[in-house]
């Protein structure tokens, strides 16, 4: 249940923060700075009143990694436990536990980008009245709610000052913590949102999953299919095709004169694979000719429709017509 | 008609269709192990009458 609460917090934020992080850039800074405030200020409001302690664990674990070791996320979750007891003696006096909370985030921008305390210090004492009680509120905010929005606040309060903008050192480092953070920020999102999520993108749909099978299965088929006709196709084609008893066009003009030229005939006998001996159909000559000089005969019309079945049922090889028959059809 | 080449070389099959356009044939298998198979696109170079 717990958890469950974060992970829709830890949504919540993220949208704020995506819509907040468009609308900075283009807007006025100080405006954003008092809508930071008025909403940070809600969000306080709202967490001591009805569910502070995970709140604060959160945020504990995040300072106590924080404080430790500056980027190691091993404890972010595992210190939760000892945390939550810190963090109930906060909670019974609402107002010392706010101020607490403000004087820790006064603290915590300072351990993070501790390794420049003196200008850090200098920075947030030489901005003047307005940018003081900004940082104070956005801070306390920011605890509460992420540390990316930590970093980009740090950011704006920055930007803001143009004293402190000459100092490249301050601005570097708190752009390498809001970096950091933001590191801690994703892996939590990932560890608690994202995760569940991609679980339910890897599941397929049934819809999907009944379509694809179908499909699968038939392409299956047509697939076996085609690899044994290939396969087939690889294995019997040659580049000799006369065979004993097919009937051929002649193609050759000069033998005999173009005697034979366009001539049927079949064949009686392959030599060597490429050379038949064709006896002609209308003269009887038996010539023997390169096959290369050969051409298939194809009928015009069907088969079936040129030897009709009077004297036997349907045409096949099974029952094949006497070849005197076929003779005699041909030649008329 | 006999098949002379190609995948099923040496069957004897029935001619089903002509398609002039593409020079290739359609033929019914009347024979063997693949008989009634019907094969497309059998060019004419693969296919002759027999006698």
């Amino acid at each position: 249940m717990a958890e469950l609460d974060e992970e829709t917090r830890l949504r919540m934020m993220l949208e704020e923060q995506i819509a907040r992080a468009t609308e900075n850039a283009p807007a006025e800074e100080e405006k954003v700075f008092t809508e930071f405030t008025r909403n940070d200020n809600e969000k306080i409001r709202l967490d001591f009143s009805l569910k502070p302690k995970s709140k604060n664990e959160d945020d504990r674990g995040d300072e106590v990694v924080d404080q430790d070791d500056n980027g190691d996320d091993n404890g972010d979750d595992g210190d939760g436990d000892v945390d939550a007891v810190e963090d109930e003696e906060n909670e019974t006096d609402g107002e010392t536990s706010g101020e607490r909370q403000s004087h820790d985030d006064d603290d915590s921008p300072n351990g993070k980008t501790s390794r420049e305390p003196t200008t850090k210090s200098s920075s947030s004492s030489s901005t003047s009245s307005l940018s003081t009680k900004t940082a104070g509120a956005p801070t306390a905010a920011a605890r509460k709610e992420e540390p990316v929005s930590r970093g980009l606040l740090k950011k704006n309060v920055f930007g803001n000052d143009e004293d402190d903008r000459g100092d490249p050192k301050t601005v570097g480092g708190s752009k390498r913590s809001a970096a950091d953070e933001g590191k801690h920020h994703l892996k939590r999102i990932a560890r608690l949102v994202l995760l569940p999520n991609l679980f339910c993108f890897c599941l397929p749909r049934p819809a999907e999953l009944s379509k694809d099978g179908g499909k699968r299965r038939k392409t299956a088929v047509e697939e076996i299919m085609e690899h044994e006709e290939s396969r087939k196709e690889q294995q019997n084609r040659k580049d000799y095709w006369l065979s004993k008893g097919i009937v051929v066009k002649v193609m050759n003009k000069k033998l005999a004169d173009g005697a034979y030229y366009k001539m049927k005939g079949v064949v009686r006998q392959v030599h060597d694979k490429y050379v038949g001996e064709i006896e002609m159909l209308d003269s009887g000559d038996v010539i023997k000719i390169d096959q290369n000089f050969c051409e298939t005969v194809i009928p015009v019309r069907v088969t079936s429709s040129l030897i009709p079945p009077f004297h036997l049922p349907p045409y096949n090889s099974n029952s094949m017509p006497p070849v005197g028959v076929c003779r005699a059809r041909e030649a008329g | 008609m006999k098949i002379v080449n190609g995948a099923y070389r040496g069957e004897l099959a029935d001619l089903v269709s002509l398609n002039m356009d593409k020079f290739n044939a359609t033929l019914r298998i009347v024979h063997g192990p693949y008989n009634e198979r019907i094969v497309e696109h059998v060019p004419y170079e693969d296919f002759s009458k027999s006698a």
